[in-house]
């Protein structure tokens, strides 16, 4: 296969993740900014061929504060720190601070420890933050499931796959200002 | 026969006078004692006790649900432990090791880190509502309520017992979401000073922003506090119930690209030094807080966002959990190295924690 065929082939598949955040995006928070990364990060398809075992990767983007008369001079460098994962379905990135007081979450795949902080409801590992316990569910691209925090993770935006290797380009706007 | 039992009536009167003065008196802490760190475990809802001669986790102790702040008066047998689920304060025998009893008694919405007057009468206990509690632990029934600005969650008992210093913090859509006493929710700007006797506010400490952990000196001079938007901590002058410097902690220019908070602050060496932690960079400092601004000394990497951070009874060591790599740190004062490191179960979550130098046995006590 070409690598223009791959890509394309990789673009379909993510297809069907991109309407499925476009419709969480509708229904919960109406539309969700994107602000673009500085580097476009780049991860090796093959390094998430497992379900359920996250690679960290850590972001850079520039804030741009909204205050009437900021200048370019004012933004502020961003890292943000970031898994890429598969679930049996589809590939996801998401940034792992916490929306509530950036600590920084991890996957839970112990079913002991989830059965406790999902009272025995959990199909499948879920991202739990050590400081305060909010947990988020990576299977709805870090939907908010319980806990202090005011929201879901924040999302990166997958570009697509390139010659077997997925590039991530964008991160949910919101984030910049709180990560 | 009468003559005899007035030759013993003095002596008589002056024991039941030193017994009486025993039972007034404010316990002093114990002469022997065994010094332990009672840790709260969030996720296991429990509190684990370990003894701070061996660094060994001794007990683990069943309390409420998703315990939170501790508290131990100056007689040091008894700990109180508020459950942020529930909303109930649990009653540690610090001797024993053994819950005494659970006081439910309309905490209010999720109690926090509250702190005890040193003779063990006055429990004042904030809660999320925003507002603090003043919990009588003769009568177990609270007797006031002080309201604030923000969310009620830190707490600063002056050493002589005479002021309380009320540390709100500022609350975001989820915070406010909880139900109040039906009194205006306002975003904390300032420090609320509380006579501790008379349980009323005295007087207020303007610092700008939501407060966070804060600790006192030794002689109660200095409250020093973490806020918001500061990595560092502010000095405050209690006498006159004002900010007189801060102090930032250093950092790389990857580190300042990346939002962190300060959270956990003691105080150690007799009062020379400040040790406070940087949450998302997984880091802990400690300054010199005897010169203006304080001077950064030493700084460590620690484990996965560390939380909170207290002194032994000496001051000569440190200890600093982290609640993401499930750990506890002792730093030796002296020569700023890592002591030892205990490793709890994963998933336990230890968040707020406090020394307690336990009576080796029971005290004579008021209460």
């Amino acid at each position: 296969m070409s690598a223009r065929r791959r890509f394309l082939a990789a673009g379909l598949a993510l297809f069907g993740l991109g309407r499925r955040v476009l419709a969480q995006m509708t229904a919960s928070s109406g539309a969700v900014m994107y602000a673009p990364l500085t580097r476009v990060v780049k991860i090796p398809l093959t390094a998430v061929a497992i379900p359920w075992h996250p690679v960290p990767f850590v972001a850079e983007a520039n804030f741009q504060p909204a205050a009437a008369g900021a200048t370019a001079a004012a933004s502020r460098r961003v890292l943000i720190s970031g898994v890429l994962f598969r679930t049996p379905e589809t590939l996801s990135a998401l940034c792992i601070t916490c929306p509530h007081e950036q600590c920084q979450v991890d996957l839970v795949t112990d079913e002991e420890r989830l059965a406790r902080m999902a009272e025995g409801k959990a199909s499948h590992p879920l991202f739990e933050c050590g400081c305060h316990s909010s947990v988020f569910d990576p299977a709805a691209d870090g939907a908010r499931v319980s806990g202090e925090t005011p929201r879901g993770l924040y999302r990166f935006r997958i570009a697509g796959i390139r010659d077997g290797i997925v590039e991530i380009e964008e991160i949910e706007k919101a984030a910049l200002s709180e990560v | 026969m009468k003559q005899r039992v007035f030759a013993f009536a003095p002596v008589v009167v002056a024991l039941a006078a030193a017994v009486s003065l025993l039972a007034q008196t404010p316990a002093s802490p114990p002469a022997s004692s065994q010094e332990k760190l009672y840790i709260s475990l969030e996720s296991t809802d429990t509190l684990a006790v370990v003894d701070l001669k061996t660094f060994k986790h001794i007990k683990t102790l069943k309390v409420g649900m998703h315990p939170h702040g501790q508290a131990s008066p100056a007689s040091q047998d008894k700990l109180y432990v508020a459950a942020e689920i529930g909303g109930t304060v649990t009653l540690i025998d610090t001797i024993r090791d053994e819950v005494i009893k659970t006081f439910d008694v309309g905490f209010g919405v999720e109690p926090q880190n509250g702190a005890i007057t040193p003779d063990g009468r006055f429990l004042y206990q904030p809660s999320y509502a925003g507002y603090w509690q003043v919990f009588d632990t003769q009568k177990e029934q609270i007797v006031e309520y002080i309201h604030t600005q923000g969310i009620g969650h830190n707490t600063v008992m002056a050493p002589d017992g005479r002021f309380v210093y009320l540390l709100p913090i500022a609350g975001g859509p989820g915070h406010f979401a909880r139900e109040s006493l039906g009194l205006p929710r306002t975003q904390p700007t300032d420090v609320t000073v509380v006579d501790a006797r008379a349980h009323k506010v005295v007087g207020t400490i303007p610092v700008g922003t939501g407060p966070r952990p804060g600790t006192i000196s030794p002689d109660g001079q200095r409250l020093y506090m973490n806020v918001d938007d500061l990595l560092g901590f502010l000095v405050i002058d209690t006498a006159a119930r004002k900010v007189i410097t801060k102090a930032t902690f250093t950092l790389t220019a990857d580190e300042q690209a990346v939002r962190s908070r300060s959270h956990g602050i003691a105080v150690a060496n007799g009062g020379k030094e400040v040790w406070s932690n940087d949450v998302v960079h997984n880091l802990t400092f400690a300054f010199d807080v005897t010169v203006t601004p304080p001077k950064q000394i030493a700084r460590f990497a620690v484990g996965r966002q560390p939380y909170w951070i207290v002194p032994s009874k000496d001051g000569k060591t440190i200890y600093v959990n982290c609640p993401s790599s499930d750990e506890l740190i002792a730093f030796d004062v002296l020569t700023k190295k890592e002591k030892a490191r205990i490793q709890f179960p994963k998933g336990s979550h230890p968040t707020r924690m406090l020394t307690v130098a336990a009576p080796a046995s029971p005290q004579r006590t008021a209460r």
